[in-house]
């Protein structure tokens, strides 16, 4: 079985290869050059018996965590990352890598950073009505396809990345959109609203429940959950918007629009 | 390995473990059966009520066995909920500190139109008191002994007064304190105690609900409908093994808790006056409060809990957040207290148990005062 972590600093990287080259352990490096390089430190991939070496000889390196290594087939793309005239977020510290107690095969990080996004936590609530909003705190949690994001001023976790270069994948993100809509402030209305996410069973009971696999799911409740999570589009219930069940429309629509979730999303 | 999350579950005692034994293999007969086998169960279960009923300090018909703490409490909430006559009496009062099958019974029947007050706690942990606060149309007072991440035990004697004043029932959620301190029923003159097996050696997925006067002399609806077992409250075959190993976990608690208690508050003590003197800044979690003998929850100002835990590897501690459903958030017992939530993301908790020596609690001092100097030097 291979293993992997990274490091909440270069400082650490870099005091834990110069003990496995000292100790000639043969490992292999995934590299978040170029588009993930402000976001993202080295990770470093070793057999079980390595990292068991590593860590009982620990002379003195802080990792963020091992997990089983998983290759999602992603790729680092080349582009370079965007640049922000003013940066919020300063470095960024992964500091727990684990497992996802939700989904065992998906990963659930920390990242902490040295600056302060609290400022900007109402505008995003304005910005992205669908997320929840947490005035005392702040904090704001949201879904990004089936990432569970929460933002907190000085940390990020999220819940359900694939591997590392997901994971580096969705912290950029989150760097470009809050300081995108930090960039725009000025024409946002900072909303302070608390909004409670209504669950993935109250889009349920407002579906045929026939479980007709028109959509492409096995069940009703499941097309429910996904269309919670925001992966798929309302619109693929067929029956409610061509057939038999066209009167129950109005109020699908609504929790939809509740959740923040728009028809032809 | 070094287990420290007692708090979270205990390691199952060896004798407990042998004393199961035969009644997965050779004594595996239903205790409602009539026959040889049911009898014999019929026996030992007799024997095991006797045994937990004593470690606290009631009637064997005053005991009904659960799948655990969380059942009990639901079953006392929902119960009490479904007996009480809602044009009278409406009201729960209950903390911000409890554990979440307290709490999430009781925010679910404010859906049902029931009047929940939680009451807030002090800087320490403890619960604030007000005269007015049981009010008459109040049915429901559910208060935990000791707290979970803090080990803060709350001033329930007080309470009591209260709730007696009011008319209420009171319900005490002691998954925490049974074992670990004295815990007498009429002593703390509460109306219903919920306790469970695996916080005291004992194993997973059994627990009891006291009932004082036994099942039949209280208003609650029970939630299990089927064979009748537990004088009718809890139908569902009786879970045999886990009856007896929580009968044999009392039997030991009650023979060594004075000792063993005494062993694990002076390594808790150790632990923290040397965790001050290595680590220098850092602060405790309800310290000054009467608290159970092992627990001890630590801030470690910048340091942050998710790095320690990460690179603990032969640690097992717990910190002061959680992953949830609505994200990973700090604790909402640290919260109430008032804490940031930086602070709390900077908390550590440790529990200490029966099978922890000095040694263990030195390698554990070692082991943080290295990975905190490290994250403090970055």
């Amino acid at each position: 079985m291979k293993t992997i972590t990274t490091f909440p600093d270069k400082v650490q990287y870099c005091r834990f290869m110069d003990m496995l080259n000292k100790k000639r352990i043969s490992y292999e490096i995934i590299d978040p050059e170029r588009a993930y390089s402000i976001i993202g430190i080295p990770a470093v991939v070793l057999d079980e018996q390595a990292r068991s070496t590593m860590v009982s000889d620990n002379e003195g390196f802080l990792c963020s965590g091992w997990v089983e290594y998983r290759d999602y087939g992603h790729s680092v793309p080349d582009n370079p990352p965007k640049i922000f005239q003013r940066d919020l977020f300063g470095h960024f510290s992964i500091s727990s890598i684990a497992p996802c107690i939700a989904d065992p095969d998906r990963l659930r990080i920390i990242c902490g950073f040295k600056g302060d996004i609290s400022n900007v936590m109402a505008h995003i609530n304005s910005e992205m009505p669908s997320g929840m909003f947490v005035k005392d705190g702040p904090h704001y949690t949201y879904m990004d396809s089936y990432h569970m994001i929460s933002l907190y001023p000085h940390r990020i976790t999220v819940a359900k990345t694939d591997d590392i270069i997901d994971t580096w994948h969705v912290l950029e993100k989150i760097r470009c959109m809050v300081n995108d809509v930090w960039s725009r402030k000025d024409a946002i209305t900072p909303s302070y609203e608390m909004r409670q996410k209504p669950p993935a069973l109250e889009i349920f009971k407002r579906l045929p429940g026939i479980s007709c696999r028109e959509c492409g799911q096995k069940t009703c409740m499941a097309f429910a959950l996904l269309l919670w999570q925001g992966m798929i589009r309302p619109t693929l219930c067929k029956p409610v918007f061509s057939g038999k069940y066209t009167h129950l429309k109005d109020a699908f629509l609504s929790i939809c629009t509740a959740l923040g979730i728009k028809a032809d999303q | 390995m070094i287990y420290l999350d007692n708090n979270a579950t205990t390691r199952c005692d060896p004798r407990v473990v042998n004393t199961m034994l035969p009644y997965f293999s050779t004594s595996y007969g239903n205790p409602s059966s009539s026959h040889i086998h049911g009898k014999e169960a019929r026996e030992a279960v007799k024997k095991a009520r006797e045994l937990v009923a004593k470690l606290v300090g009631a009637g064997p018909d005053e005991i009904v066995f659960t799948s655990g703490a969380t059942e009990s409490n639901n079953t006392t909430i929902y119960g009490l909920s479904r007996g009480t006559n809602k044009t009278i009496r409406d009201g729960i009062v209950t903390t911000q500190v409890e554990h979440r099958s307290v709490l999430e019974p009781c925010r679910s029947l404010i859906q049902e139109g029931f009047d929940v007050h939680f009451l807030p706690v002090n800087h320490s942990g403890r619960v604030c008191i007000t005269d007015d606060l049981l009010s008459r149309r109040c049915f429901l007072l559910t208060v935990q002994l000791a707290n979970n991440e803090t080990g803060v035990i709350q001033p329930l004697k007080d309470l009591v007064c209260s709730a007696r004043r009011a008319g209420a029932f009171v319900h005490c959620d002691a998954a925490q304190a049974v074992g670990k301190i004295r815990v007498d029923v009429k002593d703390m003159d509460v109306d219903f105690l919920s306790f469970s097996a695996h916080k005291m050696y004992g194993p997973k997925g059994i627990g009891a609900l006291y009932m004082r006067g036994g099942p039949q002399n209280n208003p609650i609806v029970p939630l299990l409908f089927g064979g009748g077992q537990e004088s009718g409250f809890r139908s569902g075959t009786l879970n045999v093994p886990g009856i007896i190993g929580f009968g044999k976990a009392a039997e030991i608690t009650m023979m060594e808790m004075e000792e063993e208690s005494g062993k694990i508050r002076s390594l808790r003590d150790h632990f923290e006056e040397t965790m001050a003197c290595e680590i220098g800044e850092i602060r405790i979690n309800g310290v000054g409060e009467r608290r159970l003998p092992g627990t001890t929850s630590i801030v470690f100002p910048g340091i942050e809990a998710d790095l320690v835990l990460s690179n603990t590897h032969d640690l097992v501690i717990s910190a002061g957040s959680a992953c949830a459903s609505d994200g990973h958030l700090p604790s909402h017992v640290l919260k109430a207290m008032g804490l940031s939530d930086e602070d709390a993301f900077c908390t550590l908790r440790f529990s200490i148990g029966r099978f922890n020596d000095g040694k263990e609690i030195d390698k554990t001092i070692d082991v943080l005062s290295r990975i905190c100097r490290s994250i403090r030097c970055r």
